[in-house]
């Protein structure tokens, strides 16, 4: 009995440094690629953009940074994540300022239903494995459970639970750069025109808690003064919001709270209002939806904002 | 509590810390308190159900001991049988049964129904059942000293190991083992947890990575064509067979290393060149109990050669209703009888007069068990029909229905294969005894060979979610 503990010791001992070998390993590799869009934000370090468009994948797949930037010659970028809540956003765009990143203007996308929430979304657990433990990204996710601790300190274990994610076909893809980028050069993804019919007819309140403390939104806020970084806010369109009076008055107090706080909020939520030709589905614009309410955002929020203030940044190309 | 949990980690370290530090006359005691936990730990309702049977057929065993009057044995019998098979009916069929009336009926016109009862299927009860009734037959027929402690029963009801799954035990196997429960030995918690260790990587590598690309297709039959129906089957095929025999090895290596060997449930079935080869490999367990209590009493194979085929026949289709209260299983059980009962024609008659070469015979077997699977796997009998259909629909692009697939699941499909074709290798090897040897080489190959197959769990494995074992349901 004796020799089999010692044989089932040397065995765990053999795995587990079997296993940090494999974890140094594929992490370095991960840390080089660019595959996925945390990978390409973590990477991005001292640019300098005019604007930025951020959020949740309503913020990644809305709005056409690249035609922006042509038409207006700014430097913008898209720091959004799909999936990410209010607190995994603030993660990332406090990471890509710590880089030595600077942006002028910062376009938040803030959902009514998300953007007070102090959960992390479950899509989102893995996007920032490969940097588990940098510091700043492991202080960030303890609070979020005693599993992050499991992630940061035994070795491969969160690659291997996320392995359709981490696993060695993104090892492979990211030595060999075998699958084109899931986003574009500005760090946007579109959703193909469809044929796109509500599933249900229910047409949805999409209200702002008013008694929430909006913890991380406030983060986003006192972030964006000390780095000085303009903010506006703003919600991207939805395809059945439920226009009531309860709900005008609901984004008119959200505005004021705003405000309060010296922070601008433009709600786009109702502007294609049932117009299912723009919907690839309930919250996300097909392309063709894309390129109208792009033209909507260059022309009316983002022109306005540099025409006053030339860029400090303004790289024109 | 699943075998694939850790959960279930933690309970096995303690159940066996436990069982070596207690001394010999306690251990199966020790057993039977875990044994009642695992099974509470789904639903402490579940016990009751399990005991009252069991009561019965222990006190049903202790008079069958007792009295040589032929007519209060077969009071007895029935006894228990009536109890073990009324609630296995009554939990399984119930609502099938009541719903197939209420359809008949409302054939007439009539809009009389009778009401559906609000069952929830306790988990192991076929399984546990039928190893119950082995119990009181072998006790019938004088092949098994009726136990004559209760608990002691109740330990050979309910062993956690192969209680919710199987593999179904005789009691002339299992009885004497855990009636005198040895020592832990080395060499047998070895083997224990390689065999855990195969089928963990069995289940969770291959049968649940092969289940995403599987429900996708067949919960969305009116989607899916040609080659994605068929490379679901095939997926689906592999998928039952790791997630079932994956338990079932994960259960024998559980009890090896508390010394109890259990019955092999699967010997490489998909390497069959007839069906019924096929039935000699799969579910080990359950085709010998239906062999001995369902197609022996029936008069097996020493009657007419057509009632014979007709005993064969029966017999699988009493096999396709176990497995659920659906027409799906009742069509499998049909198909799988009604090629056992050809193939045992041919064999007296000869009226196929060529015989296939032994790979073509595989893969005719492996064809004709995939199809019988789209009935098993379906979610009804439309959609299996429908899948049927869209198989033998060639005008539609499989690229193009690849195409809306997320790239997790893309990788799902992608990954499929692989794993298929490295499970059969490592199989085949297995058969040859190759595997077997490097366990028995130097230790470093030992070694590698452990670490192989954890590093291709961490690589492959479905570690994000525990899922159930398919079996579960039955």
């Amino acid at each position: 009995m004796k020799k089999l503990f010692l044989n089932l010791f040397t065995l765990l001992v053999l795995l587990y440094g079997f296993f940090w070998i494999l974890d140094e390993v594929f992490t370095r590799v991960y840390k080089k690629g660019e595959y996925t869009k945390t990978q390409w934000i973590y990477k991005m370090e001292g640019q300098q953009f005019d604007y930025a468009i951020h959020g949740s994948s309503r913020g990644y797949t809305t709005i056409d940074v690249g035609d922006i930037n042509k038409a207006t010659h700014l430097k913008g970028i898209n720091l959004s994540v799909d999936g990410a809540y209010i607190a995994d956003q603030y993660l990332t765009l406090k990471l890509f300022l710590e880089h030595g990143n600077k942006i002028n203007h910062l376009y938040l996308q803030v959902d009514p239903v998300s953007s007070g929430t102090e959960k992390i979304n479950s899509t989102t657990i893995p996007k920032f494995f490969p940097y588990i433990k940098e510091k700043e990204v492991f202080n960030h996710f303890k609070q979020f459970g005693y599993i992050w601790y499991v992630y940061r300190y035994v070795p491969f274990y969160r690659y291997a639970e996320y392995n359709t994610i981490w696993g060695i076909h993104q090892f492979l893809n990211d030595s060999f750069q075998l699958f084109p980028k899931e986003y574009d050069k500005y760090g946007g993804r579109f959703y193909p025109v469809s044929n796109y019919k509500r599933s249900y007819k229910k047409q949805q309140a999409y209200e702002f808690d008013l008694t929430n403390n909006y913890k991380y939104l406030n983060k986003v806020i006192a972030l964006c003064k000390s780095k000085n970084v303009k903010l506006t806010l703003f919600t991207a369109p939805y395809s059945n919001v439920a226009v009531t009076e309860k709900y005008k008055q609901n984004v008119e107090a959200f505005k004021q709270m705003m405000s309060r706080k010296g922070v601008d909020y433009i709600n786009y939520a109702t502007i294609y209002n049932n117009e299912l030709n723009m919907f690839y589905d309930e919250v996300h614009l097909n392309k063709k939806g894309v390129k109208t309410f792009t033209l909507e955002v260059k022309e009316n929020l983002i022109e306005p904002s540099f025409k006053t203030v030339e860029s400090a940044f303004v790289n024109r190309r | 509590m699943l075998f694939n949990s850790y959960d279930f980690l933690v309970f096995f370290t303690v159940v066996l810390t436990l069982y070596h530090l207690l001394p010999s006359k306690f251990r199966w005691f020790m057993v039977l308190i875990a044994s009642l936990y695992f099974y509470m730990s789904w639903k402490w309702q579940y016990i009751f159900i399990m005991f009252f049977p069991a009561t019965i057929d222990f006190f049903v065993a202790k008079g069958l001991e007792k009295t040589a009057d032929i007519k209060r044995k077969k009071l007895l019998l029935s006894i228990s049988l009536i109890t073990n098979l009324g609630l296995l009916f009554y939990f399984k069929y119930y609502n099938f049964f009541i719903d197939s009336i209420n359809s008949s009926v409302s054939l007439f016109g009539s809009s009389f129904s009778l009401p559906l009862a609000n069952i929830l299927l306790p988990i192991g009860i076929s399984f546990y059942t039928f190893q119950s009734i082995s119990y009181t037959v072998e006790v019938y027929y004088g092949r098994q000293k009726a136990v004559q402690n209760f608990f002691r029963f109740s330990l050979f009801v309910s062993y956690f190991p192969q209680l919710v799954a199987g593999p179904i035990n005789r009691p002339q196997v299992l009885l004497p083992q855990l009636s005198n429960m040895k020592p832990l030995a080395s060499e047998n918690i070895i083997v224990g947890l390689r065999l855990m260790l195969w089928g963990l990587f069995k289940k969770v590598a291959i049968a649940d990575r092969l289940a995403y690309f599987v429900n996708i297709v067949y919960n969305d039959p009116d989607s899916y064509h040609g080659l994605s129906v068929v490379i679901a089957t095939i997926f689906f095929a592999f998928q039952i067979y790791c997630d079932f025999s994956g338990y079932s090895d994960m259960a024998i290596g559980v009890a090896k290393t508390m010394g109890v060997d259990l019955v092999k449930n699967f010997r490489t079935p998909y390497f069959s060149k007839s069906i019924k080869e096929f039935w000699s490999r799969w579910h080990i367990s359950l085709s010998t109990w239906f062999r001995d209590y369902v197609y022996i009493p029936l008069g097996g194979n020493r009657v007419s050669t057509s009632r014979w085929a007709l005993n064969l026949f029966i017999t699988f289709m009493v096999s396709g209703v176990w497995h659920g209260a659906s027409w799906n299983f009742v069509i499998w059980g049909a198909i799988h009888g009604l090629l056992n009962a050809l193939e045992a024609l041919n064999s007296k008659t000869h009226f196929i007069r060529f015989s296939l070469p032994p790979l073509l015979a595989n893969i005719w077997t492996f064809t004709i068990v995939c199809f019988a699977w789209i009935f098993f796997r379906a979610n009804n009998l439309h959609d299996s029909f429908l899948l049927i259909n869209n198989m033998f629909s060639f005008d539609y692009s499989f690229l193009k229905e690849m195409k809306g697939l997320s790239g997790v699941n893309l990788y799902n499909l992608a990954v499929g294969f692989p794993l298929i074709i490295l499970l059969l290798l490592l199989e085949k090897s297995q058969e040859f005894n190759w595997a077997q040897n490097l366990f028995y080489s130097s230790k470093p190959l030992r070694y590698a060979c452990y670490i192989s197959l954890i590093v291709l769990i961490a690589f492959f494995g479905v570690l994000v979610e525990q899922s159930s074992f398919i079996y579960f349901q039955f």
